[in-house]
């Protein structure tokens, strides 16, 4: 019990003292991802999916040019993980279905993974980006906190050269803080990476690509009687007019839900990560060390979990449209 | 009475929607945990399939904070 309270009162200085040497200044929050310089649509969030989507590809690449019939390490848990997701694919989809389903699924699944990873680390990326002069909206960070890698501060007045001197990174940089130089001069900082999902066009993007893929497979599978999924008339011969009319909007709902449907997916994502590093953000700057660390195994819980959710709700939703009406109840 | 800018309500709006939103979603998947632990404490071989319909459900019961989350960005930065 006294090591606890030992524990406990150390760990509180600890952080007072590290609270002092290294305050952290709040970064700027913005919700929409930013342009680096490359043309308006070219985001840090797009780089960040190009450099991931090319890391996945390249690992694949590796793994898959040299499979041994006895796997070692590396092949033993990217089969253990393929495995798990076809178990679930095979488990949940119709049996002719599930070799279609399962390359799409499994695919958006590991890189969902990776981008919902790659918020953690946001307070580190966060602090490497081209420098802007913050003009009226306040909310910068003033000139002091601010490092500067091989360059001076008066390149602030122009912006190409600052995407130059934050880009360049050179092998011994030239660190020097402005202090004095121009104090008052408040900057924002536009990280070079962002997390690709916390951007909402990329989850817009995969939210529309699944939900389209489910009309498609819906119409492959059952033809144009696909279609009295929406548009329900037989109630009309069968049930009596009451009961016709209530099936034919219920229909009617039904395609309305579909396009709900795509906006709860990409604000789901988007929503979960994007708060994710907002709550990163915002910790880090109030406690410094220690307690931060809660957050970020809580935010690993949520990347795997929001992945998981997206990919079972896309293999779900696959699966309802290509069963037949009679066995759907 | 002093003269409140129009900005004071977006942000007070944008909080209460998120914030009132909120509260029935997170009931819901309250009860949907409930239910599942209690499914897993008496069936404890289904535990995969119980935890996969729950993480479904947890989902739907998400979708409506979502919604709520959507009005707010929206009072925020579109109105």
């Amino acid at each position: 019990m006294a090591k606890i309270i030992i524990g406990i009162v150390v760990s509180i200085v600890l952080i007072i003292i590290f609270q002092i040497i290294l305050p952290v200044p709040m970064a700027a929050i913005s919700v929409a991802a930013e342009p680096i310089g490359l043309g308006p649509t070219f985001t840090n969030a797009l780089v960040t999916s190009f450099v991931l989507s090319i890391i996945i590809l390249a690992f694949a690449f590796v793994v898959g040019r040299s499979l041994k019939e006895r796997p070692g390490g590396v092949q033993n848990i990217v089969e253990l993980i393929i495995e798990a997701l076809d178990g679930l694919v095979n488990t949940i989809a119709p049996k002719k279905w599930a070799p279609t389903f399962f390359p799409i699924l499994a695919t958006i699944f590991i890189f969902l993974l990776f981008a919902n990873w790659f918020s953690l680390l946001t307070p580190l990326l966060g602090s490497f980006g081209i420098i802007h002069p913050a003009g009226t909206h306040g909310n910068g960070i003033p000139v002091e906190e601010v490092i500067f890698i091989s360059g001076s501060p008066d390149s602030l007045h122009h912006e190409e050269e600052g995407e130059h001197q934050a880009e360049a990174e050179p092998t011994e940089p030239d660190i020097h803080s402005a202090e004095g130089e121009q104090s008052g001069l408040e900057v924002i900082i536009v990280p070079l990476l962002r997390a690709p999902s916390s951007d909402l066009n990329l989850t817009f993007a995969l939210a529309l690509i699944t939900m389209i893929l489910v009309q498609i497979f819906g119409f492959r599978e059952r033809g144009l009687s696909y279609m009295t999924n929406f548009i329900r008339l037989d109630g009309f011969k069968d049930k009596g007019v009451v009961i016709g009319t209530i099936d034919f909007f219920v229909g009617v709902l039904e395609l309305v839900s579909e396009f709900a449907k795509i906006i709860s997916f990409s604000f789901r994502l988007f929503g979960n990560i994007f708060a994710g590093e907002v709550v990163l953000i915002v910790i880090s700057a109030l406690v410094t060390f220690g307690i931060l660390l809660i957050f970020f195994g809580l935010e690993i819980f949520v990347g795997v979990i929001q992945a998981f959710v997206f990919f079972i709700l896309s293999l779900v939703f696959f699966s309802m449209a290509t069963q037949h009406h009679g066995e759907e109840h | 009475m002093e003269m409140l800018a129009p900005e004071t309500f977006k942000l007070l709006a944008a909080g209460l929607a998120m914030g009132l939103g909120a509260i029935g979603p997170g009931i819901g998947i309250g009860i949907l945990a409930m239910g599942a632990l209690q499914a897993i404490g008496r069936n404890p071989e289904a535990q995969g399939q119980i935890q996969t319909n729950m993480f479904i459900g947890i989902a739907f019961a998400e979708a409506v904070a979502i919604y709520a989350l959507v009005v707010a960005l929206i009072l925020l930065f579109v109105v």
